[in-house]
């Protein structure tokens, strides 16, 4: 069994200097789980994970990345064909638009959800009466499936009976899911609706992390409201905000169910966004081909945002 | 050195039962759903719905197999008609697929090419040999390179809707020319409903869009696909997309129907926020269900240009198949005959569906029905003006493709030709 030995000690007569230092880690091979424990452990304990990460995440994304290199015929994987797919839909009008579309859908999102999320979390965070019951509320969106609120949305905003249809106006008749401006505007509004309960509940937590000293501080060197919010609040807040914004970047650029049952692409094409392209692509034609390089699109601009969402994190600690 | 050997061993346990795990569930994931003590039939039909009398029905003749069987039984699971087919593509690839389906004759050769139904040919066939003419459906529609796929339990006819009590108070007549349609519906729009309900979004994959743009052309003396081939951009379709633009023009139907497909029609139809449509037989009943509805639902042939004749109608029905994964093809065979007697075909008579046996129409149980009349009128315009509905294996993305391109024709002022073209090249080239 190895010993680790800890050079400069006192009992080797070095004077002490500064706070004890850490000791190295060991070098040994296969020591991963501790000095005593054997290779065939730390291998048991760690095999598991590998093996469920890998059946869980790694095959399905080389399974996909390799259908999208080839023809399909339903299920059945036929000939070889490179980046076809892909060339496709970069290089295609129809693949460019839903690009398009689906950037000004997540990016639209955000711009809405982050601001009152974090709006919400700083009104859910005063001593209030009834706070908890706001809680409760604001959170219920949260807990309805994305089909539901779709087809409670399309009801909402019925031009002929929806509690929110415009419909007859001196501008003229007003149907959300008859123009596709409308269309992309509302389903930005469902999605923001559905999902900014989870994002408030991330900066809530994040804003009862705040010592409320700091906050006292900058209130006796004079600072108002909104200059505690900006200076103190914000700052401390940015490692959420930046996780928030990577959770939901995710969410939006995956987001199926809500695009298919409330505008189901249309009209027009309006709202058809690449998530909706690969599964139409994949479970309503079978070009699975064609679908898996949808998806593996969509992979990659999830890895890019989270990675530019990372950096940046990363650059304003360092700075 | 004893404990390390004993945490080597662990360790070496812990994998195994993990390994053996995971071979275990993916292994169980592979076997067949055919158990042989059971059956299971996949369709769009839910037997208990409350709205629809064809669940009724089926879920009356399915109890009555169960009771009669000395076989297995069966048991039904219901699944939306979006999902089913790539539901049932999906299971049977993974060998969980039914040991029967329903199939929409149009999805059948979809379902034909992705492998998810076997042919019945050797028991299908000796039975609709025996019933010769009295089988009204085309048997060449279900059968795929000599084999026969499946077995049509319903036919149906394409009709004009109208809310007869809508009309009435518009004091508007019923139209017999495709003008007068336009005509008619421009009036009822104007007493603040849609005058006809088309549906124009890509909801079903513009379904409902296809199931008029197929017999307009056909009436403009155009067709849909020629030996697989996009024949559409002609005179012919160019003419049927001119028609919906004049429609739309002159306030028959406004910029809302592009958010409706068939579903949205059919509810806007019983609402009374639609006054006249085409739609098929086979919903007639469940429409008629809806409150206040009744009577008023009124059907006619639809017209053409010409108020001697009506347009042809398209020739579909749901069918019934044996699952590529089903293991006792006797058995689920055995049910099918069972489905598509006439003492079940009865029923569905009864639940406002076209049988497709014609000496069913005789039976005392459907002369003695309430609209056993109008069943017989459908019957009477399927046959004298009956043809059989254009399918293929990729119909659903050229029904797809179709409504987007007639979206951008009607409300966006494209080119009918220039679209209708690029359509049809982009389906041939597939």
């Amino acid at each position: 069994m190895a010993i680790a030995v800890h050079p400069g000690t006192e009992e080797q007569g070095a004077p002490p200097a500064g706070p004890p230092t850490p000791p190295p880690p060991p070098r040994g091979k296969g020591r991963g789980v501790g000095d005593k424990s054997p290779l065939g452990l730390s291998w048991g304990l760690v095999l598991p994970s590998i093996i469920v990460v890998a059946v869980v995440s790694i095959f399905p994304i080389v399974y996909a990345v390799n259908l999208s290199l080839h023809e399909t015929s339903y299920m059945q994987i036929g000939e070889f064909i490179g980046l076809q797919h892909f060339i496709w839909i970069f290089t295609s009008a129809e693949g460019q638009a839903q690009i398009a579309r689906s950037l000004i859908y997540v990016v639209g999102s955000l711009v809405i959800a982050v601001p009152l999320s974090l709006a919400l979390a700083n009104l859910l965070n005063q001593n209030v009466r009834f706070r908890r019951v706001f809680r409760v509320l604001i959170l219920m969106p949260w807990v309805i499936s994305q089909t539901v609120a779709a087809l409670l949305w399309k009801w909402l905003v019925n031009p002929d009976y929806g509690p929110l249809g415009l419909g007859e106006t001196p501008f003229g008749r007003i149907d959300f899911l008859a123009d596709p401006v409308l269309a992309m505007t509302l389903l930005i509004v469902v999605n923001v609706w559905i999902s900014y309960p989870l994002a408030t509940i991330l900066c809530l937590a994040s804003l009862q992390t705040i010592p409320e000293e700091l906050r006292e501080a900058a209130e006796v060197d004079g600072a108002g409201p909104f200059r505690r919010f900006m200076q103190v609040t914000l700052p401390l807040m940015k490692p959420t905000l930046f996780v928030v914004a990577i959770q939901l970047t995710l969410l939006y650029f995956n987001m199926v169910t809500l695009v298919y049952t409330l505008t189901g692409g249309g009209p027009l094409d309006g709202t058809n966004l690449l998530s909706l392209a690969a599964f139409k692509q994949s479970f309503e034609f079978f070009n699975l081909g064609l679908g898996a390089a949808y998806s593996v699109v969509l992979f990659a601009f999830n890895v890019l945002f989270g990675a530019a969402y990372i950096r940046l994190l990363r650059s304003e600690r360092n700075g | 050195m004893r404990s390390g050997k004993i945490r080597n061993a662990a360790a070496a346990v812990l994998a195994t039962t993990l390994a053996v795990s995971v071979v275990g569930c993916a292994s169980g994931s592979g076997e067949s759903s055919a158990s042989g003590e059971e059956l299971e039939m996949w369709t769009f039909l839910d037997p208990n719905s409350p709205d629809d009398p064809r669940g009724a029905a089926l879920n009356s003749i399915v109890e009555s197999y169960n009771e009669q069987t000395d076989g297995p039984t069966v048991t039904v699971r219901s699944i939306n008609y979006a999902k089913l087919d790539a539901e049932v593509i999906k299971a049977t690839a993974s060998g969980q697929g039914p040991d029967i389906l329903n199939v929409y004759s149009n999805q059948l050769p979809m379902h034909v090419a992705a492998q998810t139904v076997q042919p019945m040919t050797e028991y299908a066939e000796p039975v609709l040999s025996e019933m010769g003419d009295d089988f009204l459906f085309p048997v060449d529609g279900v059968t795929f390179d000599g084999e026969i796929m499946a077995m049509p339990w319903e036919i149906r006819a394409w009709l004009l809707w109208y809310r007869e009590d809508m009309l009435e108070e518009a004091g508007v007549e019923v139209p017999q020319t495709l003008d007068e349609l336009g005509d008619a519906a421009a009036a009822l729009s104007e007493t603040g409903v849609t005058g006809l309900g088309v549906g124009f979004s890509n909801a079903g994959l513009g379904a409902d869009f296809m199931e008029k743009f197929i017999p307009f052309t056909w009436g403009n003396g155009g067709d849909i696909l020629v030996d697989g081939e996009a024949v559409f951009d002609d005179e012919a379709g160019v003419e049927t997309m001119n028609t919906f633009i004049e429609w739309h023009d002159q306030g028959a139907f406004g910029d809302e129907v592009l958010s409706m497909g068939a579903d949205e029609v059919i509810n806007g139809v019983k609402a009374g926020t639609i006054a006249m449509a085409i739609e098929g037989s086979f919903r007639v009943a469940a429409a008629r269900a809806g409150d206040g509805v009744g009577d008023n639902l009124q059907t006619a042939p639809m017209p053409s240009s010409d108020a001697a004749q009506p347009l042809q109608t398209p020739i579909a029905g749901q069918t019934l198949t044996i699952g590529a994964n089903a293991t006792d093809t006797d058995a689920a065979w055995d049910f099918i005959e069972y489905y598509t007697s006439a003492q079940s075909q009865e029923e569905f008579a009864a639940a406002g569906v076209l049988p497709v046996l014609s000496t069913v129409y005789e039976s005392e149980a459907v002369t003695s029905l309430p609209n056993a009349d109008e069943l017989n009128s459908w019957l009477d315009y399927i046959r004298d003006y009956g043809r059989p509905n254009p399918v293929s294996e990729n119909f659903s993305e050229l029904s797809d493709s179709l409504v987007t391109g007639a979206q951008q024709v009607v409300f966006q002022g494209q080119d009918p030709a220039a679209t209708l073209e690029r359509v049809a090249e982009e389906y041939n080239a597939q």
